[in-house]
């Protein structure tokens, strides 16, 4: 039988550095997880991730307080912010342009993000990530 | 492992926002160098409308707050509406393994019981480990922990001497001492001082007073022992690896390997040229102990 399910959280949190600091500590103290095995096995999970980069991870808890987790890529905003290196997005695209990106870099997100993005087809992924670095300001140059 | 001190206190900032918004606040959040975020109440009765958590060492400003929800917004071209401050409170250090911790029982591996402080365990023919876990990693619960344990009393011969990398609660040094019926050389160590000031307290929650203690790593001024364990992450051990081997006499036991991580470790140890390690299997983990004597006679 299927054990009974408790609790959905869901962090985002740098790869690789987890400890019982917030937010772990109390998301999941509170479900009567043992936070240190959490950290153990998220930062082997994420050891070769870039550790300036926050890592999605939703946690399933279940009735006997053992827990499962699942670890995403991280949004595509995130990754555009880091591969242009600028601070944020324009937030006003139209009249303020935040910075550049090459078509390159749009490809290397969109592989990246493939698993997370319900499409199978590299072109409509690179599609789905240029219409966010538009969107954040993002200027795409060849 | 990092804990903070018990003065240390952060700022949660909590914005409400439409579970398809959540991940713009997620961002925005970010931008603002949040520690990290935290949604909870997910699955399937989640309420219609979310709160995104982010953590700070120092509180933001409403309006700097204000202005990068606004963006983000804007960025992933949700209605300004679909997301709003909430507000912005306090949150002390404490014991966030306290609720586990209500439930905790004692856990037998192989021949050792360990056990909370506060629990009574019945006459047997066991060896008792206490444990006061607080924010150290061990409480004989987690796989790697079992594994070491099993490997020790597999493998261990009384009399050796004994160096444990990365002790945390300090478990596997004490289940060493308790095995010997006389004193022996135990050197523990943990780059967290705050691991090292549990593992002295549990230490003597077990009568085992002659374990030494230190916080940092293994390094090259490290003396020579007859095992050495190092029970901590693979991306830690792979670099360690040359002091760790050259500081074994005898034996060396490794765990924290995810089992997907076998081929890299089997790698490594070839290139230090111990060909034929025996591996044992727990779950998703792994423990690799290397009999060094036959890597001098390869």
């Amino acid at each position: 039988m299927a054990k009974k399910i408790t609790g959905y959280i869901k962090l985002q949190i740098p790869a690789g550095k987890a400890n019982p600091a917030p937010p772990i500590g109390p998301a999941l103290g509170q479900h009567g997880v043992n936070i240190m095995e959490f950290c153990k096995a998220f930062n082997a999970k994420t050891q070769n991730d870039d550790p300036d980069m926050k890592v999605p991870v939703v946690i399933t808890v279940y009735a006997d307080r053992s827990f499962t987790f699942e670890t995403k890529t991280p949004p595509a905003a995130d990754l555009l912010r880091k591969a242009s290196g600028i601070p944020k997005g324009s937030g006003k695209p139209n009249r303020e342009k935040a910075g550049t990106i090459s078509r390159a870099q749009i490809e290397e997100i969109a592989k990246k993000k493939m698993p997370d993005l319900n499409t199978s087809n590299l072109e409509s992924a690179m599609r789905t990530i240029e219409g966010t670095a538009k969107s954040m300001g993002l200027t795409v140059t060849d | 492992m990092l804990m903070e001190p018990a003065t240390q206190k952060w700022y949660a900032v909590g914005i409400t926002a439409a579970p398809e918004a959540a991940e713009a606040v997620e961002y925005a959040l970010n931008s603002l160098d949040a520690l990290g975020t935290e949604i909870n109440n997910l699955g399937p009765n989640r309420p219609e409308i979310l709160t995104v958590v982010g953590y700070f060492n120092d509180a933001p400003s409403e309006s700097a707050i204000s202005e990068a929800i606004a963006e983000s917004l804007s960025i992933y071209e949700h209605s300004l509406d679909s997301a709003s401050y909430a507000g912005t409170r306090e949150v002390e250090n404490e014991d966030w393994l306290s609720e586990w911790k209500k439930h905790w029982k004692p856990t037998e591996s192989g021949r050792f019981v360990i056990a909370p402080t506060w629990e009574k365990v019945g006459k047997s023919e066991k060896i008792v480990i206490r444990i006061e876990p607080s924010m150290a990693f061990g409480t004989g619960t987690h796989e790697t922990t079992r594994l070491c344990l099993k490997a020790i009393e597999e493998n261990y011969r009384a009399g050796e001497s004994f160096f444990d990398v990365g002790t945390g609660t300090g478990i596997l040094a004490i289940a060493v001492a308790k095995l010997n019926g006389r004193s022996v050389s135990i050197l523990a160590c943990d780059t967290d001082a705050d691991s090292i000031a549990i593992a002295r307290e549990n230490a003597e929650l077990n009568a085992t007073p002659a374990i030494e203690y230190y916080v940092g790593s293994i390094t090259s001024g490290s003396p020579e022992f007859d095992v050495v364990c190092a029970n901590v992450t693979l991306d830690v051990i792979v670099p360690l690896l040359p002091l760790l081997i050259e500081r074994s006499r005898r034996l060396l036991i490794l765990s924290g390997i995810l089992a997907e991580q076998e081929p890299a470790i089997r790698e490594t140890l070839i290139g230090f040229g111990v060909h034929r390690p025996a591996v044992e299997r727990m779950g998703e983990w792994i423990s690799v102990i290397a009999d060094l004597r036959s890597r001098i006679a390869d």
